[in-house]
């Protein structure tokens, strides 16, 4: 049971992070606007944080890291860097405060994006 | 939740941060060749061309945006440039009645540098402000008047543009006949109660020269056996004690002959347009340096004329 619900668990990450890498290519980085293009990688680390906690926010923020460093062509293991912290930080962010309030979620799904900037 | 499980937890968390700095550093330190780097690339080749025909398919909606940028700021910058052109039509408007004004400026000062006047004699520009309404009076409201130094019966001369450079287009006006602190009156030697004598240069013909109900000017009382031909310039004689002599009035158009006439019937066209005339130049003659040398009596007002 614990072995199916880990596959289950690696199935959907897998898929998350293959979602958010073909979305992105596609259509995501081409369009800009105001000189700013939305980072799906990071949207998923947060959403995953938020929902599983900061150990899956973290394990997810490192595989996505690792495809947007591939899907950007940057330094690999940078953006699997910045993006465990944030996993991490947000996982137990919202284990504390919880994600009911607007401004919390306002708050996790708009500071980690504007802070790498 | 247990202390197993959290520690469990900042493990897995510590470790993942290690994998990610020791790729970063391999990735910095590694050779181009690296397998690193040969992974990075296999995963890139797989992906660029997901990238060629996303950008394919974006491209539209990366121009529509675009577009309606380019729009949006070229309806911006079309408006900034109507209010431009509206101020800058103003300007133009503006500079080009400046550029009149100077030109029958020069015209006037032209006419004060050439002309030959009885010594001692100032001059002041003063500007038309209003003119008599209808044909049967002519007369300009000027915006000087005794404040000024202006005094009934003072000779007033002006320049008109319609003619260029030559002597024609600048000559005698008329005379003040009304005069307030302020503004004054001046009758046009084309008024019916105006009049002024007058010679023509070539045949020394003397005559007077006055107006008329049709607006015209007309030389009288030139003997008929005097020889006058056409196109002379007829001057101020310098008799009459009110207008120096030498300012030029007009030119002979026509010379006709009556039998029962005794003085030929000559036509002068005046060298000022007063049609058009808005700036004029009064003589401030001294009285002892006009002909006679005697104070000039004072006019019966235009019709139409303040006091």
């Amino acid at each position: 049971m614990m072995e199916r619900a880990r596959l289950v668990a690696i199935v959907r990450v897998a898929a998350l992070v293959a979602i958010a890498a073909v979305l992105q290519t596609l259509v995501i980085s081409q369009v800009t606007i105001l000189g700013i293009s939305v980072d799906l990688f990071l949207i998923f680390t947060v959403i995953v944080a938020l929902s599983w906690g900061p150990l899956g926010g973290a394990v997810f923020g490192f595989v996505a890291g690792m495809a947007a460093d591939i899907a950007y062509f940057g330094p690999l293991g940078m953006r699997a860097f910045v993006y465990v912290v944030t996993g991490y930080s947000l996982g137990l962010l919202a284990g504390r405060f919880g994600a009911r309030s607007l401004w919390m979620v306002l708050f996790y799904t708009l500071g980690p994006p504007l802070s790498p900037r | 939740m247990s202390p197993v499980k959290s520690a469990w937890r900042r493990g897995i968390f510590v470790l993942l941060i290690i994998a990610s700095l020791a790729l970063l550093t391999v990735s910095f330190r590694e050779a181009e060749a690296g397998p690193v780097h040969d992974v990075r690339h296999a995963f890139g080749s797989l992906l660029s061309p997901l990238q060629e025909f996303g950008a394919r398919v974006a491209e539209p909606f990366q121009d529509g945006y675009e577009w309606f940028k380019s729009v949006w700021s070229a309806k911006k910058k079309a408006e900034q440039l109507e209010e431009q052109l509206d101020v800058l039509q103003g300007e133009v408007v503006r500079l080009e009645e400046q550029a009149e004004e100077n030109e029958r400026l020069k015209a006037l000062l032209k006419l004060r540098d050439e002309g030959t006047y009885p010594e001692g004699a100032e001059f002041e520009v003063a500007q038309v402000i209003g003119k008599s309404p209808s044909q049967w009076e002519a007369w300009v409201r000027i915006n000087k008047g005794s404040d000024d130094g202006l005094r009934v019966n003072q000779p007033v001369v002006g320049a008109t543009p319609t003619v260029g450079e030559s002597a024609v287009g600048k000559g005698l006006v008329g005379k003040i006949v009304t005069v307030d602190a302020s503004t004054a009156v001046v009758q046009l030697i084309t008024d019916t109660q105006s009049a002024v004598a007058g010679k023509i240069q070539g045949s020394r013909a003397e005559g007077i020269v006055h107006g008329s109900l049709q607006g015209r000017l007309l030389m009288d009382y030139v003997d008929r056996d005097l020889a006058v031909d056409t196109k002379r310039v007829v001057v101020t004689s310098g008799y009459g004690e009110l207008y120096p002599a030498d300012i030029p009035i007009g030119l002979v158009v026509s010379v006709g002959e009556e039998t029962i006439n005794m003085f030929k019937n000559i036509e002068v066209q005046p060298f000022v347009d007063f049609r058009v005339l808005e700036e004029v130049m009064v003589l401030l003659v001294p009285e002892n340096a006009l002909p006679g040398g005697t104070t000039a009596t004072t006019l019966a007002t235009p019709a139409g004329a303040t006091q």
